[in-house]
């Protein structure tokens, strides 16, 4: 038997009361009840839970609309004004370049060149002009072979190592080194001596 | 010499009816607790027929989830805990009806007439029925937290660690409810326990 505390001897009466409240028991039918469930598999229950009718069971979905229509609007928006970023797009001179325009790139490479030295020197101005797209451009019937061939070469030149939007050729990141003549010449007589020598 | 099934105690029913699915061991727990359960449950409800429901549902429970009782706890503590579960819903489901209910009829208002003093003279409230009617309506008054502790121990005579178990409190706020409940308790009841 567990000590009485002071707690329950202030409340000796109203314990004693309601341990002595008459027991309930269960219905006399309440064992066959629940074995006949039992048997016949009827666990279907009467206290299932219901859904709390809270303000939370509309809000919550519609919040998370309201937040889904945000970032989809902001995701939009980003599509829209997605600004050009130098360090992702080509740059259109190399576009240009790329797709065989390459006279027009020139030309305006030159217009603005041309336009520095007007401001510049006046007398620069017109000795620039003959090379000015214009006067390279074939006028007339006559060719300057010389001259095509030369821009043909640069055309080439440039399409092998790509030219780069303000500058003039792009030959990758390393030191580009001149061929030496006498180095060449000596290498070139090195290769003939072993073909000789492999002909024999 | 092997025991029966009637001498055997609750916690070695129940491991026979997890290991061997013994139904009879299952039935005999059913016989111990049903009315225990039942009081209990009507006790804190105020209602026999829905208190039968909740000790079917309970047993149904039991039943099914025989295999999550562990061997450390002791079954009775188990079986009340699950009774007490189904009871709280049920009332949290009545008060939700209460609410969107448009009748103002309700068991509170039935509790406050039978409550007022102004029905029962003195000498009628001596009658011992009338008494204990008196003291479920007020028990049924009281906050369900301390009502369901104040049961436990009052009206089923459990220890303070069996109603600790049960309610997954410690045993000093089983206490300090169980002396809370009692106080709401003596203050609804004040005409009977006049001192």
């Amino acid at each position: 038997m567990e000590k009485k505390s002071y707690s329950d001897n202030n409340f000796e009466n109203l314990t004693n009361d309601l341990h002595n409240l008459p027991k309930i028991q269960t219905p006399p039918d309440f064992e066959f009840k629940l074995m006949s469930r039992i048997q016949n598999g009827n666990f279907n229950s009467k206290f299932k839970e219901e859904k709390e009718f809270t303000f939370g069971r509309f809000f919550k979905p519609a919040f998370s609309l309201v937040v889904l229509m945000l970032i989809l609007i902001v995701i939009m928006n980003i599509n829209d004004n997605q600004s050009v970023s130098p360090l992702i797009d080509t740059p259109t001179k190399l576009n240009k370049i790329n797709s065989g325009s390459l006279n027009e790139v020139k030309k305006i490479d030159q217009n603005k060149t041309a336009d520095k030295i007007t401001k510049n020197d006046k007398s620069q101005k017109s000795s620039f002009a003959l090379k000015s797209p214009q006067n390279m451009q074939f006028s007339g019937k006559t060719i300057d072979i010389d001259k095509a061939m030369k821009q043909n070469q640069n055309v080439n030149q440039q399409n092998e190592f790509g030219v780069l939007a303000g500058s003039e050729q792009f030959s990758g990141f390393g030191v580009r080194v001149p061929a030496q003549k006498g180095e060449m010449d000596s290498m070139r007589s090195k290769i003939d001596s072993i073909r000789k020598a492999s002909k024999k | 010499m092997k025991k029966t099934l009637t001498e055997l105690k609750d916690e070695d029913l129940i491991k026979e009816f997890q290991d061997n699915d013994t139904i009879g061991a299952y039935e005999l727990l059913v016989k111990r607790y049903k009315d225990p359960l039942m009081n209990f449950v009507y006790r804190f409800v105020g209602d026999k027929d829905i208190s039968s429901d909740i000790v079917q549902e309970t047993m149904i429970k039991f039943y099914l989830n025989k295999n999550s009782y562990r061997s450390f706890a002791k079954f009775s503590t188990w079986i009340y805990t699950i009774a007490g579960n189904l009871a709280k819903n049920e009332l949290k489901r009545r008060k939700r009806r209460v609410i969107f209910s448009l009748s103002p009829h309700d068991d509170d208002e039935k509790s406050i007439q039978v409550a007022d003093k102004t029905f029962f003279s003195p000498e009628v409230q001596t009658d011992s029925n009338i008494k204990n009617d008196l003291i479920q309506q007020a028990l049924l008054k009281v906050k369900p937290v301390y009502r369901e502790i104040v049961i436990l121990r009052d009206v089923q005579g459990l220890s303070y660690e069996e109603i600790a178990e049960i309610s997954g409190l410690s045993i000093g706020t089983v206490k300090s409810r169980i002396n809370r409940g009692r106080s709401q308790l003596q203050k609804l009841l004040k005409n009977i326990y006049k001192d």
